[in-house]
């Protein structure tokens, strides 16, 4: 997992897969972000999740709300992305097909 | 003098030469080898540094026992006397023929001495410097008396001087001998104030030097004592032990291995006192000292006593060792046995862990480790027939009981024959022949949860003050790790229990339709919660099937799948809709505090003029397949989560049924079986029901396919609710 910060964003990008096992660390990365922010959710690294995944979307989801946060989330294809149709949750996210600015993600980031 | 007898003479004199003898012993052997073939009486003195000594006297005749001592106490020759001192003091030999008794009186240093001299009878004497290396160091002096009628002539002074160059030679080596053994006394004195052992040893292996320390490593006072014994009496008094536990043979010493020509490493080994059962450790260390042409002359041993510092070693090493254990099982069998494993040999030969009974009634048995297999069997064996009551006196239940560490060093046969139940059990201990014992109790937070017993046997070491201590330490670890176990057995088949009453416990009997479920938990069951399926009765011929998912597991997720299940079942069942038990679901769920996310698929099994339909529901949750004629396909139409958002609508998708039909509601977790070729996915789970001939078949070949694709233990939960649809003139239905 990378976390960057690319015009004036906070970006993380899960990679690999996301289930009940690896929650709990983007879970932590999330929380850790302060209200007010913008926060960009890059799924494009992930080969699989589970509905762990995607109730930690929803759970930000519902905390951005709260805190202010700007939360959107990277598009990605295949099964994830299917995942979020599937569910319904999907529509009510808000979605970037890229990374505002183009440069590539958290290069200079701490992991 | 016979001077054929005198060439024999001279070369035994050169045979004393050669000997290692001391001064006096040289001397004493030249006067044998001289009287009374040569001389009657013979007499040596040496100039010691304090003056002149006399070595050695020999007389012969049948006075000879009475004349030796006065002659050995005559005074010492003064400077001027006309035998003796004249040598010395000229350096040259000196020829005294026909004594008369003026001369006489001028060799007495008093009258005591004159009538000594006088009693003698003597008649010749010849008086010889002793010359070594270009210095005097004494004068040879051998008389004739009127006993023999022997007479010396001036022709017999040259040999006895060829004489005393041999004699000289002979004092000199063995006043260098003891030049050596002055050192050696210096050496063994260095030595003696080491703290190592050393020890010397003869290319035969023979111990020829021991300092102090090497007495006292051997139990004696001094080091005369460890020369004493032969090396194997020695030997014997230990048993001595490789750090692993294997015994160690002699033959495996530094010391022997040197001098079979090896050069072995430095040796870390473990001895046992066989009469006091001590043990203690040495580092062993030995070098080769050569002779002139190379052969072994000596070897020293040294043996450092590393007693203390491997103890503390052994004790660090087991209680990490014992942490490790403890942290990384909670299994309460594999704990109990991981125990047992770590105590031998680094404490004991044999190891029993010991728990009372569910009714605590008696003391039983939960894991035995030894040293020796054979044993280990033998141990195993008691175990199972011979239990010990927790009310009788003394052993183990006596320490279970008291709360407090029982120690026997020194077991005897009466009482293994006190604690034997019967004649085989006493039989079975005295093969296992116990030395020594520390029973442990296994104390957690105030209570006493079990019993270590620590027994020794081959190793015949005795358990002191240090092991107790080593030994309580860890038995209170393993007293925490085995009520941690404990535990987490305890909430295992608390979770289990709960899973199970998360299920429905049969499936009812659905009219026109044939049921079978499949439910995999994940891995670990100690972690309930997930996945549940439920049949509900709406109406007499309406029945609503439920396959739901709670994300997360653990307490929380079991207190939401119940929470799931039952608002389902009963707003079902009074609304008899599944929509409307799914809105309200859903709103319960979104006014949660913390976010609950849950999915599920409902099937509404309905009869219909001319047959049969299912509503399904897709709430979030992977499309039902439907096998038809051979053929698989998802149906339905996916709809929002719950749990999410609160407006959201959930649509019915109708589907006619016909008979033989096989509707499959399954969680995700069949799908993200992880296998070695990734995730179980859909087409694999098609690939395994397509063919299936009924309920029961169907949920077969998914497990089976499940079984045999997955790798590593199931990470999630896995529910499969499936229903055939009967002809309807087959009536017959049930639940698999």
């Amino acid at each position: 997992m990378r976390v960057g910060q690319v015009a004036g964003a906070v970006v993380i990008s899960p990679a690999g897969e996301l289930d009940l096992a690896t929650a709990d660390e983007l879970r932590e990365q999330l929380v850790r972000q302060p209200g007010g922010c913008r926060l960009l959710l890059d799924l494009r690294g992930l080969t699989f999740m589970d509905s762990s995944g995607l109730a930690l979307v929803a759970e930000q989801q519902r905390r951005a709300e709260r805190d202010g946060i700007d939360f959107r989330l990277v598009r990605t294809s295949g099964p994830v992305q299917e995942l979020f149709e599937i569910t319904g949750l999907a529509k009510h996210l808000r979605w970037e097909d890229d990374i505002p600015g183009g440069s590539r993600v958290g290069e200079a980031g701490p992991r | 003098m016979n001077y054929n007898d005198g060439f024999t003479l001279l070369a035994a004199v050169a045979g004393v030469a050669d000997g290692q003898l001391t001064l006096e012993e040289t001397a004493a052997r030249v006067c044998d080898l001289v009287v009374p073939k040569f001389a009657d009486v013979c007499t040596i003195d040496v100039v010691a540094p304090d003056g002149l000594r006399r070595l050695a006297v020999r007389a012969s005749g049948p006075e000879s026992a009475r004349l030796e001592p006065l002659i050995h106490g005559r005074p010492l020759p003064t400077a001027d006397e006309p035998g003796v001192g004249a040598a010395l003091r000229s350096g040259a030999s000196q020829l005294l023929e026909s004594v008369t008794d003026e001369v006489l009186q001028a060799i007495a240093a008093d009258q005591e001495d004159l009538a000594l001299l006088r009693s003698l009878g003597l008649r010749d004497a010849i008086v010889v410097p002793l010359n070594a290396r270009g210095r005097c160091i004494g004068a040879l002096s051998l008389l004739v008396t009127e006993h023999s009628g022997r007479a010396y002539v001036r022709e017999d002074v040259p040999f006895v001087e060829v004489l005393s160059g041999r004699v000289a030679l002979a004092l000199d080596n063995a006043g260098l001998f003891s030049e050596l053994q002055t050192m050696e006394a210096r050496l063994s004195a260095a030595l003696g104030s080491l703290a190592e052992a050393v020890t010397i040893q003869n290319p035969q292996g023979e111990l020829i030097y021991a300092n102090q320390a090497a007495a006292e490593m051997m139990g004696f006072d001094e080091p005369s004592q460890v020369l004493a014994p032969s090396a194997a009496e020695l030997v014997g008094r230990y048993d001595f032990y490789h750090e692993d536990g294997s015994p160690l043979d002699p033959s495996e010493f530094p010391g022997r291995r040197v001098l079979a020509g090896e050069e072995p490493e430095p040796l870390v080994m473990r001895l046992v006192d066989r009469d006091t059962g001590e043990q203690g450790w040495r580092l062993a260390k030995a070098s080769v000292v050569r002779d002139d042409d190379g052969r072994p002359a000596i070897v020293v041993n040294v043996l450092a006593d590393i007693t203390m510092a491997k103890r503390a070693e052994v004790s660090q090493r087991l209680l990490a060792e014992a942490g490790e254990v403890f942290n990384s099982t909670l299994e309460l069998p594999e704990t109990l046995q991981r125990v047992a494993d770590l105590c031998v040999p680094a404490l004991a030969d044999w190891c029993t862990v010991r728990l009372p009974d569910d009714e605590g009634r008696h003391l039983v048995s939960v894991a035995v480790a030894h040293t020796d297999p054979e044993k280990l069997a033998l141990a195993r064996s008691t175990r199972e027939r011979y239990t010990a009551s927790l009310d009788e006196p003394g052993g183990a239940a006596q320490a279970f009981r008291d709360g407090q560490p029982h120690v026997i060093n020194g077991i005897t046969d009466e009482m293994l024959a006190g604690a034997a139940q019967d004649d085989a059990h006493l039989e079975v201990m005295r093969r296992l022949a116990p030395q020594a014992v520390m029973i442990l109790p296994l104390i957690c937070g105030g209570t006493t949860v079990g019993v270590l017993t620590l027994v020794s046997a081959e190793s015949r070491r005795r358990f002191d003050n240090e092991d107790i201590e080593l030994a309580s330490e860890l038995a209170r670890r393993a007293a925490t790790a085995v009520e941690n176990a404990r535990l987490y057995t305890e909430r295992s088949r608390i979770a289990r229990t709960l899973q199970e009453a998360l299920l429905p416990e049969d499936l009812p009997e659905l009219q026109g339709y044939r049921t079978a479920s499949l439910y995999r938990p994940a891995g670990d069951q100690d972690r309930v919660g997930g996945d549940f399926y439920d049949a509900v009765a709406l109406d007499p011929d309406t029945w609503l099937l439920v396959v739901g998912d709670v994300t997360g597991r653990g307490a929380a997720a079991a207190a939401l799948t119940a929470m799931m299940r039952h608002t389902l079942r009963a707003v079902a069942t009074f609304s008899g809709s599944a929509i409307q038990a799914l809105d309200k679901l859903n709103r319960d769920l979104c006014a949660r505090e913390r976010t609950a996310l849950c999915t599920a698929v409902c099937a509404v099994l309905r009869d219909v003029q001319g047959g049969a339909q299912a509503e399904i529901i897709c709430a979030g949750h992977p499309l039902p397949l439907l096998v038809r004629d051979g053929h698989c396909g998802h149906v339905g139409r996916y709809g929002p989560m719950l749990g999410a958002y609160d407006d959201e609508e959930f649509v019915a998708l109708t589907l006619p049924l016909q008979p033989g039909d096989l509707l499959v509601l399954y969680s995700d977790g069949v799908l993200d079986t992880v296998g070695r070729d990734g995730r179980f996915g859909p087409q694999r789970l098609q690939a395994a029901v397509a063919g299936a001939r009924g309920a029961a078949d169907a949920v077969a070949r998914i497990d089976g396919a499940l079984s045999s694709f997955q790798v590593g233990a199931q990470r999630d939960d896995t529910a499969v609710l499936v229903a055939e649809r009967l002809a309807s003139g087959d009536h017959r239905s049930g639940a698999t």
